[in-house]
């Protein structure tokens, strides 16, 4: 072997280091931008950008920015509802009709004019479009507005779309003024108009680029092309990678202080934190569980917020033995470690549950007692409910496949439970969505973890789902107190004063304690990361993500 | 006598194996002279391919290691010099042609431009001037259509016109030494005459000397003038083919020749085999190699190896039987 | 056989290859689950009328070998769907046009570096083989066979970009450079292809770390292969004709042994090339590459049956090119291979 060949070899790998180095070394570098730009960073791309179609918050943390809803907040507080589009909104005595004021002098981006029209072309556009995946019809907004149940249970043909529309549940009275007829007693709307999927878009916008005919939910102009009223105009999206946003120097508000906003999706949490560290990113909503990466990250800070619209909690099923017994029911309430399992799996974080509504809204009542942990007294109780060792009972527990904060739990609940020595064993099941859901209608799981998110923050999208016997979660658990029912749909909706409707809210949620329907553990914490720079982030729970017009450096 | 043309003296050439050291060339000593046609023959694993092997140093390493001797060719040691002026030799002055002609030739690139790759390297020749010369050298060895044959990649001739092949592209630098190492041992008889005659034909217009290494002693009394007998490392015998045939005195040569049928019986009465088998050359023998299977073993060839002993003119055999006769 | 009859031939064959990978891949996929309910997560629970009314929308509940033909006959028409939930819908055809580029510069990249890197390390490590070099690069490449690409993506992230800024920490370019006219989709050569320098620099720049860590193992297969079948040519007889034939031992290496042991690395990397493909879904989430790994992972992950018939499609059609070049170059590289 010659030496001259053994060096031609080496030269060769030389040179092509070099050549990589080079390449990273020579490229101009872009020059830094004195102007603001905002970076957020989000673990995956929203669906589409349309916000009447898609019932995602990784599309809402962006069109929030872009289109605008006829209500909004006065900083964190919902029970502050201010006119955002609209100026001011009043009702009749029995809360089926509302007449809303809207701003003047506000334009979209396209430079249409918003006006009364623009919110009727809104409405009917999410209500006729009827996407059975969509925010109108999950968060059951169409069958709020009249006629809207009709149509969603119609054929969809052109004569049921102009039957709903003959109802004008949604009509302009002039220019500047729109009113609502809805189908029932709803003291709640303007929660509803502050809902991101009711944010107000462009009827000029759409109809010139791509007429929009009703029903049809395949292709939207507005799935990748956006023109609102907000303080943020939409450039440019390429999937996967980034959407980049300009500050709107029309605003009818002052304009932003970010003069452009780039959201780039970065799936993995360690990278972040790398580019948070680097100085590449400003902004990104986390996950809980990822709060001990960015323990040691220079860059960001990782930040909690307490107040959120969701519910944990898990299921027994009444329909059958053992948890047709309330007794049982109660020894398992008082058989989950809640203090242990905040520590566990919320890291801390997290509120206990008064009642099944979270604080921060209305409903919320402090006085109403959490549920706790003694084991004593359920050993107790389930001796009472006939359990013993020579007759040993197999209960199923399932959750969601890959989430391990349940199985945790499931874990947490098995260990204290066996340790009774009643002849109780746990079976664990960690099961898909689809092989949960039919397990579950089967009735061959007695006890299964479930969470509600939800949409507004009114007090009956919680009470509503969790104890009203033909709803949700209460019918897949057959649970069902006459009282509650009668309270809740002859009594709540149509209570004169907030005053009075948080009194029979109270009552429902007294009520249903002695029942045990559920272990409702917690109102879990979400979290966010901050790089130490960027200032005036604020939250509310209607928020999804970051409002970019608050930030500032 | 002749001119030498190369000369090998005490030449050790050991592999260095897992197992141990095999000794596969104990102290050789062969002359070779200009214009002539030198034979070796022996057994398979006797040495003769390492030999020739060893000349051109195409030994490899690991295992293979020349460790002892010199080669004196042109007046230099070819085992002193260095690798750059051995490459100037090989393909040029020394060359050689192998037992295997399909695996003997690059099987991605056309017969033509190997063997104007080696014109092209020695003779400095450009690329077409050399690609002439290698269809002359195609058409001297007797390949009817060289342009044909130039241009063919070697799995596409047969075996016979491979060997041609390769015998034209060892002479094409018109070589002093031509080593052929079993040349015609893969191909069928009617080839292998064709080879032969082809080989002694150029020995005459050449002038080349040819070390051919060889199995067959058919092919020995054919083509040498001289012949070298090898076992196990050694050289036994060494004399002109006449007298080889006429007197083999070494033990093994006569077992050799004994061992072809043939109507000659003056030495020996039927068709014989040597009894035992080839040594192992990680613990040969002492003394004389071959001691342990000769009907005439004394007890000093377990002791001592022989020396080289006269027993004609040209005639040296190393055995202890003739050792009245001239010392080499 | 000319090579353009032997490309058509191949070319033909790939239907009935398509349509058998079409015919598994969809009863595979449609044995994950029920894709209302992935789609609906945690509100599938007491919504059996929005999951029904979902299965309608999409035609679930027809029998799956009449969903099958109408796959087949929409197939036909070159029209391969609509991605599910997580891609809003739109035809999957667009989705993968997105996609696939950027994953393909990725592995061409990869592929580049394995080559580049990998062949000459191979030879080196044959051609001193026992000895310092061969025993380095020896652990070297068992280092990267080895290597989780999770872990080496995020340590060259941190040294590479973090701790010496020489290359940028993820993303196919920065928000401040447009990118290049869209040709092939791959920003570096439709840079060039624009004569735009510095973007294609700057996009050269953003490759170079996931490309990298992508074709690692790769890499380390090619040497290996390398380095075991150079050996083995080394033995060969007609190596020892041109040693024979006085060459230098560089020309015995470069010019007799590469070619002859570049046939069998050429297959590997062939189907290594494939594997790079469907295989970049670790190096696309590490360095935020907008690839069509992330995008198979998302769409099994909502059971959106289009997205992965989709995806399974492109990457054997790929798949079978990428064989096909390594056929056609066999010939080039072997005189005695033909088409056939």
């Amino acid at each position: 072997m010659d030496k001259r060949f053994a060096s031609a070899i080496f030269v060769v790998a030389v040179l092509v280091m070099a050549f990589v180095l080079i390449a990273g070394c020579t490229s101009p570098t872009p020059a830094p931008t004195k102007s603001f730009t905002l970076v957020e960073m989000t673990i995956s791309d929203p669906p589409s950008l349309d916000p009447g179609l898609e019932y995602d918050t990784a599309c809402y943390s962006n069109t929030q920015n872009v289109y605008e809803t006829l209500v909004w907040y006065e900083g964190p507080d919902v029970s502050k509802p201010i006119g955002l589009l609209a100026t001011s909104w009043e009702h009749n005595a029995d809360f089926t009709v509302w007449t809303f004021k809207l701003r003047p002098n506000v334009t979209f981006h396209d430079g249409s004019a918003f006006n009364a029209s623009s919110v009727k072309y809104t409405f009917d556009r999410g209500v006729l479009m009827n996407y059975p995946d969509g925010p109108w019809v999950g968060a059951g907004i169409s069958g709020l507005l009249k006629g809207g149940d009709d149509w969603m249970n119609s054929n969809n043909t052109e004569a049921d779309a102009q039957a709903y529309l003959a109802n004008e549940a949604v009509k302009v009275i002039d220019d500047l003024t729109v009113q609502f007829t809805l189908s029932r007693s709803y003291p709640d709307w303007y929660h509803v108009c502050a809902f991101p999927a009711t944010a107000i878009v462009s009827q000029v916008f759409e109809q010139s680029n791509m007429p929009y005919k009703y029903n049809n939910w395949t292709d939207t102009y507005l799935k990748e092309h956006m023109s609102g009223t907000g303080p943020f105009k939409f450039v440019s999206w390429a999937h996967e990678d980034n959407i980049q946003f300009v500050r709107n120097e029309n605003y009818w508000k002052t304009p932003a202080k970010a003069e452009r906003v780039v959201v780039r999706t970065v799936p993995d949490v360690n990278s972040r934190v790398l580019a948070f560290d680097k100085g590449e990113c400003d902004i990104s909503q986390e996950n809980l569980r990822n709060l001990p990466v960015f323990r040691n990250s220079t860059g960001a800070d990782f930040k909690i917020y307490n107040d959120t619209l969701i519910i944990s909690f898990i299921g027994m099923y009444q329909g059958n033995a053992p948890f047709d017994n309330v007794k049982v029911r109660q020894a398992f309430v008082e058989s989950f470690d809640y203090e242990t399992y905040r520590t566990q799996v919320g890291y801390g974080y997290g509120a206990f549950m008064h009642g099944v509504v979270p604080r921060g809204l209305a409903g919320f009542n402090e006085n109403i007692p959490v549920l706790t942990y003694n084991p004593e007294h359920a050993k107790q109780l389930l001796q009472e409910a006939g359990f013993n060792k020579s007759n040993p009972q197999t209960i199923v527990i399932s959750f969601n496949q890959g989430n391990t904060g349940r199985q945790t739990g499931c874990l947490m609940l098995k260990d204290t439970v066996e340790k009774y020595d009643l002849g109780i064993t746990l079976d664990i099941q960690e099961l898909t969505w689809a092989t949960l859901l039919d397990k579950q209608k089967k009735g061959e799981l007695d006890m299964f973890f479930l969470g509600w998110q939800a949409d507004f923050p009114t007090t009956d999208n919680f009470i509503g789902p969790v104890l009203i016997s033909d709803v949700y979660f209460a019918k897949q658990v057959k649970y069902k107190n006459a009282t509650i029912d009668d309270l809740y749909y002859n009594q709540y909706f149509t209570a004169k004063s907030d005053a009075e409707r948080k009194q029979i809210s109270d009552q429902i949620q007294m009520g249903y304690l002695a029942d045990y329907p559920y272990i409702v553990y917690l109102q879990p914490a979400a979290g966010y990361a901050v790089s130490k720079n960027i200032k005036g982030y604020q939250w509310n729970v209607m928020q999804s993500g970051f409002m970019w017009y608050d930030l500032y450096k | 006598m002749a001119d030498v043309l190369l000369s090998i003296k005490g030449l050790k050439t050991n592999f260095y194996t897992y197992t141990g050291v095999v000794k596969a060339l104990d102290g050789i000593d062969l002359d070779i002279y200009k214009g002539e046609t030198i034979g070796l023959v022996g057994e398979t694993g006797c040495g003769k391919s390492v030999t020739a092997l060893s000349i051109i140093r195409l030994i490899q390493w690991p295992p293979g290691k020349i460790d002892e001797g010199s080669i004196t060719f042109d007046g230099k040691d070819l085992l002193k010099l260095p690798l750059r002026d051995m490459q100037k030799i090989r393909g040029n002055n020394i060359s050689m042609i192998f037992q295997e002609p399909m695996n003997a030739f690059n099987p991605v690139y056309t017969i033509g431009d190997q063997i104007a790759e080696v014109i092209m390297l020695h003779q400095k020749k450009k690329k077409k001037e050399a690609w002439q010369d290698a269809i002359e050298m195609l058409k001297f060895t007797g390949i009817p259509a060289p342009e044909r044959v130039a241009k063919s990649y070697p799995h596409e001739l047969s075996g016979g016109m491979l060997q041609r092949s390769m015998i034209a592209m060892a002479l094409s630098c018109k070589p002093k030494l031509l080593i052929a190492d079993e040349p015609t041992t893969a191909l069928d008889v009617t080839i292998e005459a064709q080879i032969l005659d082809l080989m002694k034909g150029l020995k005459t217009t050449t002038g080349a000397s040819i070390l051919l290494i060889t199995h067959d002693l058919g092919i020995i009394a054919e083509m040498c003038d001289r012949v070298g007998v090898m076992y196990a490392g050694n050289i036994v015998e060494l004399a002109d083919v006449g007298s080889i045939y006429k007197k083999p005195s070494h033990p093994y040569t006569v077992g050799l020749i004994c061992a072809i049928p043939t109507l000659d019986t003056k030495h020996c009465n039927r068709l014989a085999t040597i009894p035992g088998n080839v040594p192992n050359l990680i613990y040969p023998p002492p003394g004389c190699r071959f001691h342990p299977r000769c009907n005439k073993a004394m007890d000093r060839c377990s002791k001592e190896k022989p020396g080289w002993y006269k027993v004609g003119e040209g005639h040296y055999v190393s055995c202890f039987l003739y050792e009245g006769g001239d010392k080499k | 056989m000319k090579l353009r009859d032997y490309i058509i031939r191949r070319i033909l064959l790939l239907i009935p290859v398509l349509i058998g990978i079409s015919f598994i891949t969809f009863f595979l996929s449609h044995m994950i689950g029920d894709p209302a309910a992935a789609w609906l997560g945690e509100k599938t629970i007491g919504q059996e009328e929005a999951v029904k009314a979902i299965r309608a929308a999409h035609h679930l509940d027809d029998p799956l070998p009449i969903q099958y033909f109408y796959y087949l006959n929409d197939l036909a028409h070159f029209d391969l769907g609509r991605t599910g939930r997580n891609e809003g819908g739109r035809p999957v055809i667009e989705a993968l046009k997105d996609y696939f580029p950027a994953t393909l510069e990725l592995a061409i990249l990869g592929m580049g570096f394995a080559i580049i890197i990998g062949i000459p390390l191979g030879i080196l490590s044959a051609v001193f083989k026992d000895k310092v070099p061969d025993h380095i690069v020896r652990v070297l490449a068992l280092v990267g066979v080895s290597m989780p690409i999770f872990w080496l993506g995020l340590i060259l992230k941190y040294w590479f970009s973090f701790k010496f800024d020489i290359f940028p920490l993820d993303g196919r370019l920065p928000y401040t450079v447009l990118a290049p006219p869209k040709v092939t989709g791959m920003y570096t050569f439709d840079a060039l292809l624009a004569g735009q320098f510095d973007t294609f620099f700057v996009a050269l720049r953003h490759a170079i770390l996931p490309s990298f860590c992508l074709g690692l193992i790769t890499l380390a297969i090619l040497t290996r292969m390398m380095r075991s079948s150079m050996l083995e040519t080394l033995t060969q007889d007609f190596i020892r004709t041109a040693r024979a034939k006085g060459l230098s031992e560089r020309k015995v290496i470069l010019k007799h042994a590469l070619r002859n042991a570049l046939t069998p690395t050429t297959t590997v990397a062939g189907i290594a090339f494939g594997g790079l493909l469907s295989g970049a879904v670790m190096t696309e989430t590490i360095f935020a590459w907008p690839g069509i790994g992330r995008f198979s992972v998302k769409a099994i992950g909502s059971t959106d049956f289009a997205s992965i018939m989709g995806f399974a499609l492109l990457i054997v059609l790929f798949y079978v090119l990428s064989n096909l070049l390594v056929d056609i170059l066999y010939v080039y590289l072997d005189p005695r291979v033909k088409y056939g």
